[in-house]
């Protein structure tokens, strides 16, 4: 079906993640024709990813669990103070936010074959390199290889990940600066002492400066160490593997352990995009920077936003109008379920920049000394005031 | 031009991170390469310090 004329089809996706495939797979459902392409030669490898992931995601998706995605199943996460201070967040508030530590490869891969098995073509080694609207279409140039093909497509997804260049050529603003960026390096090790059954964060400037040390649980003394920094704190080129070495280094649960895996990847804290549709596009995922600002998490609100782009699309062709407008119900549709808490997430993450570890240490043991399960916040809050009014002054704005 | 950085190969992670950050849209990823479009890079560094395994330098700081 490759050839040298221009293919027209309705959806042309780039980028093979998780909103990718997600998106892809919706508009094939609807029976249009769906291109996707990925220029990697390996779907979701090499891996960019901590792999912890709600529960609830996989209702979100449709997704069935199967043991080649999912490594393991979390009870909650525990967050650990400079001091070694250990507060443990169970289910009930954890809850959505750590479930399963997965295979992300696997897992990418799965999505793409929903998307196949909906109907969707599948390009693979395929980038696409340039950009153009024509008035009532856009027409993008793919590199196969040493071949370049033309696509003709009614709407095209910018599903490209962190990179975000296929906005950018469509006019759209997605320059962020240092300090709403983390950089993050990970290692996969093998014979280390986890919690397998607690995802674990380790915070405060001891560890890192402006960011944390995650330790996801594989099983069998596996697990992804990883580290996120501020890149406004670097001061130094490599600054970040260093942190990681060195925590590892300094901590005999881990420095006994053997690195089977080195990745890592750059991750957006800052506020979405102002604008995430135009005539003809519709962005989605990292590419428009979805990831939450405060936990980094960002393949549950990729999916998320994939769904409403997916069933925005098919309603537009069907219209046969995907101009800005017509496409412009995207917006209000993932940013009444996201937006609020990316906002209130960011502000969280300026503030911590900020925090002291002393201060940190303060409030992680105030908490840590109340059950979660029976104190609201407010009581937490005046628990905090009796205790240490100075520190509730510094986190005003934070809770 | 000198300020265009300059990357390491085997260095390399492969993780993205410089071609999202760059605020010109200067660095691709392409072919499992990295690739500077020198004419936009404004020289400001950012992605140096940003790859998370120091496999970016500044030109001239090569050999320190
Ligand atoms: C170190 C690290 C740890 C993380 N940990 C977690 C975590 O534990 N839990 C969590 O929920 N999130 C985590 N995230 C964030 C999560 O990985 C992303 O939010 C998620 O991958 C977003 O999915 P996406 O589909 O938007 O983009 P991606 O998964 O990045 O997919 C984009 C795809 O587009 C392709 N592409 C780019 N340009 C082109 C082009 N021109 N032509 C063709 N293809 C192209 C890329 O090759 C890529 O495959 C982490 C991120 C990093 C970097
Ligand atoms: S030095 Fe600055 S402008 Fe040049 S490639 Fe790096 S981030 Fe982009
Ligand atoms: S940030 Fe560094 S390791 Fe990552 S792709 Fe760029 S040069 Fe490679």
């Amino acid at each position: 079906m490759m050839m040298n004329d221009a293919l027209e089809i309705d959806c042309l996706v780039i980028g093979a993640g998780p909103a990718g495939s997600i998106t892809a797979r919706e508009v094939a459902r609807g029976g249009w024709k769906v291109l996707m392409v990925e220029k990697r030669p390996e779907i979701g490898v090499p891996v960019r990813c901590g792999e912890g992931i709600s529960k609830e995601l996989l209702d979100l998706i449709g997704l069935e669990r199967a043991p080649s995605f999912v490594s393991a199943e979390m009870d909650g996460a525990k967050i650990i103070s400079p001091g070694g201070t250990v507060l443990t967040l169970g289910p009930e508030i954890a809850g959505p936010e750590v479930g399963f530590v997965i295979e992300r490869e696997m897992f990418d891969q799965e999505l793409a074959k929903m998307a196949a098995r909906a109907g969707a073509e599948i390009w693979m080694r395929a980038e696409a390199i340039s950009y153009e609207d024509v008035g009532d279409h856009v027409v993008v140039k793919i590199k196969i290889l040493s071949e370049t093909f033309t696509v003709r497509a009614r709407v095209v997804v910018a599903a490209d990940g962190f990179e975000s260049l296929v906005a950018r050529w469509a006019g759209i603003e997605t320059k962020i600066g240092p300090r709403d960026i983390d950089t993050c390096i990970q290692y996969e090790m093998v014979g280390i002492e986890t919690d397998d059954r607690f995802t674990e964060f380790f915070v405060g400037r001891k560890y890192v400066p402006g960011g944390y040390i995650w330790c996801f649980p594989k099983g069998h003394g596996i697990a992804n160490l990883g580290l996120g920094m501020n890149a406004s704190m670097v001061k130094e080129p490599g600054e970040p593997r260093s942190y990681l070495d060195d925590f590892i280094r300094k901590n005999p649960r881990f420095s006994k352990g053997k690195i089977t895996e080195i990745n890592g990847g750059g991750v957006s804290v800052s506020l979405p995009l102002e604008e995430t549709v135009a005539d003809h596009l519709v962005i989605v995922g990292d590419a428009a920077r979805m990831i939450d600002p405060l936990t980094g998490g960002g393949v549950y609100n990729a999916c998320y936003a994939a769904l409403q782009a997916g069933k925005t699309i098919c309603e537009a062709l069907e219209k046969d109008d995907t101009s800005k407008a017509s496409l412009g119900p995207y917006e209000r549709r993932w940013r009444d379920r996201l937006e609020m808490e990316m906002v209130r997430n960011y502000l969280a993450k300026e503030k911590l920049l900020e925090v002291s570890d002393e201060t940190l240490e303060k409030v992680l043991s105030a908490i840590a000394e109340y059950d979660m399960k029976e104190i609201s916040t407010e009581e937490l809050l005046k628990a905090l005031a009796s205790k240490y009014p100075e520190v509730l002054k510094e986190l005003a704005g934070l809770m | 031009m000198s300020s265009i950085p300059s990357w390491d190969e085997i260095g390399c992670i492969r993780c993205v991170a410089c071609v999202g950050s760059c605020p010109v849209g200067s660095i691709r990823f392409s072919n499992n390469r990295i690739i500077f479009l020198g004419e936009t890079c404004t020289g400001c560094g950012l992605c140096v310090r940003i790859c998370p395994v120091g496999a970016l330098s500044r030109k001239g700081d090569d050999d320190e």
